[in-house]
């Protein structure tokens, strides 16, 4: 069962990487240009999905959508992991105040909403890709920073750092080599779910039109797009909406998969 | 008996946790001469971890340590931390307790015995692998080369505290700390290590301090036996005669508790309470302790958990 979810995981997550690879060469139609005689098609042939209220293909929407999608959940969970994941582990090592004074401006991070976040961003520097990557990974920071700081309580308290430091290992040599490796598989589980909330969340602000800008196709503007014909075309709202919780699905089970296979005492099947 | 050339002096040395300085360790003074074996027996809670801890240094922050305790004729209390890192794990090292925690599960065995090796050494000239390979077969694991590459995972018990006591000894340290080493192996094994624990020593001829709640185990590996209770030294004595006339009421409960074979069949076992009542072990204790360090048994327990250990 574990193994079909990581498998299923997995299959998902190449479907995306490799709709939007395929993308960067190739898409059936031009996913920009409008064609008005072409309005509203049902799924057929030549036009697989379809076409919007625009005359523009569907599929070839969606496959461009998708290099969109994994862009920003790329940038943002490695802003968001870069950032946290070294605070957390700060904070979890030096105690004290200084553990105080980063959890706390974290917790007011977490209070924040990324909507609010972002539509601040887009009103001081435009709506485009970047602040929706930005506004998603500040966002994403505090969840990152508190999994890193459990982490590292729980791995500071164990015998093998108290073995390490009789050792004469310096607190450096503790971050890097014994706690950071310990708390990487629940970096990792969070890395997956936070890629799954970013795809969402990108979807969202481009919706909202705080995202990225057209004509780029996003699967968020696609939905805004569908909207219009909800009742004449309800079958354009689906594919986008489809995409959007496939994705989001596979990078959650991929994740789930991955945790257990970092593990290497979960790995060997020891135990 | 201390004299200037001792390798370890430790003089009236007091811990005390957390704010309202609970005492877990009181006055207690011992030496150590280079090669010296010197054993500590104590039930839970009665402040051997927190000796050996506070020699090494690796006490948790909210400890108030005072005393005295030398190096070479040197202190190290208040000595700043990167200092005794330079100590640690190269002049004096720490064999734990527990093999199943001591060891990081993410590292290879290899990589956690070269890391002693590397820090104090240097890894310039790639020496650090054949060391760890060679002091690995020196405790006694055979295939040293495929174990080095061994997650601790896929080890058995006694296969860890064997690494263990390689991670301890890479740098031929001057004294060894051993913290209960065999407790959580099974008897056969346990004969084994001690063995084994024995020969290493005199081949590196370095001092032990050999803590263990086990008599039999601790006479094993040294003739000079301390017994601490509650915080104290109440008694130091070689071994056989620590055996042969306990002279602190608390040490002949621990001998005959020991000696349940000598229990003739059908009679009740004799326990510690037997010959050290709980009324004049309190007795004993208000009379020692300080006002301020007035909490119970059960209270010091919780402290020592607060540095993880018991």
């Amino acid at each position: 069962m574990r193994r079909f979810q990581l498998w299923l995981g997995i299959a998902l997550v190449a479907l995306v990487v490799a709709a939007a690879v395929i993308s960067l060469f190739w898409t059936p139609f031009d996913p920009l240009r409008v064609v008005p005689e072409k309005r509203l098609l049902p799924p057929g042939w030549p036009h697989l999905l379809g076409t919007d209220g625009f005359g523009i293909d569907i599929l070839s929407q969606l496959l461009v959508g998708a290099r969109m999608c994994l862009l920003v959940g790329i940038i943002s969970v490695s802003l968001a992991t870069v950032v946290g994941v070294p605070l957390g582990m700060l904070a979890g090592q030096a105690g004290g105040w200084v553990s105080e004074v980063v959890m706390r401006i974290s917790d007011v991070v977490y209070a924040f909403p990324a909507l609010l976040l972002a539509i601040l961003l887009a009103a001081g520097f435009g709506a485009s890709t970047v602040t929706a990557m930005v506004a998603i990974g500040v966002a994403t920071i505090p969840a990152f920073a508190r999994v890193a700081r459990a982490g590292t309580l729980q791995v500071m308290a164990s015998d093998f750092v108290l073995a390490a430091r009789s050792s004469g290992t310096n607190r450096w040599g503790i971050a890097g080599r014994h706690v950071l490796p310990n708390i990487a598989p629940l970096a990792g589980v969070q890395a997956s779910v936070a890629f799954a909330m970013a795809i969402l969340a990108e979807a969202a602000l481009s919706y909202l039109g705080l995202g990225t800008p057209r004509p780029t196709p996003t699967w968020g503007t696609m939905l805004r797009d569908a909207q219009d014909f909800f009742f004449t075309a309800p079958l354009q709202a689906v594919w986008p909406g489809l995409a959007i919780a496939l994705a989001v699905l596979g990078f959650n089970l991929l994740g789930d998969g991955l945790r257990d296979h970092l593990d290497p005492r979960l790995r060997e099947g020891v135990q | 008996m201390i004299t200037p050339r001792s390798l370890l002096e430790v003089t009236d040395l007091t811990v005390e946790f957390g704010r309202r300085r609970t005492r877990a360790v009181n006055a207690v003074s011992f030496g150590l001469e280079p090669g010296e074996r010197l054993g500590i027996i104590g039930e839970s809670g009665s402040g051997k971890t927190v000796t050996a801890l506070a020699v090494m240094g690796l006490l948790a922050e909210n400890a108030h340590v005072t005393g005295s305790i030398r190096w070479r004729g040197e202190e190290l209390l208040g000595r700043p931390e990167r200092e005794l890192a330079r100590l640690r794990g190269n002049a004096m090292s720490m064999v734990f307790q527990e093999p199943m925690t001591a060891l990081d599960p993410t590292m290879r065995v290899g990589r956690q015995v070269a890391e002693a090796f590397v820090l104090h050494r240097g890894d310039a000239t790639g020496s650090a692998r054949a060391r760890t390979v060679e002091m690995l077969d020196a405790v006694g694991l055979p295939d040293a080369e495929r174990i080095a590459d061994a997650f601790p995972h896929q080890l058995s018990g006694g296969q860890r505290q064997r690494v263990i006591l390689a991670m301890a000894l890479v740098n031929g340290p001057d004294l060894v700390i051993c913290d209960e080493p065999t407790t959580a192996l099974d008897v056969t094994v346990q004969a084994k290590v001690l063995e084994l624990l024995d020969e290493v020593l005199t081949a590196e001829q370095a001092a032990c301090l050999f803590i263990s709640h086990d008599l039999a185990v601790v006479s094993q590996v040294s003739r000079q036996v301390m017994v601490m209770l509650d915080g104290e030294v109440v008694e130091r004595a070689p071994a056989d005669r620590l055996f042969s006339a306990p002279g602190h009421p608390y040490t002949q409960g621990l001998v005959a508790t020991a000696r349940l074979d000598l229990v003739p069949p059908g009679e009740r076992l004799p326990t510690v309470e037997d010959y050290y009542t709980q009324e004049s072990r309190a007795e004993s204790q208000a009379r020692l302790s300080s006002p301020e360090a007035d909490a119970g048994v059960g209270e010091r327990n919780e402290e020592h958990g607060q540095v993880g250990r018991s």
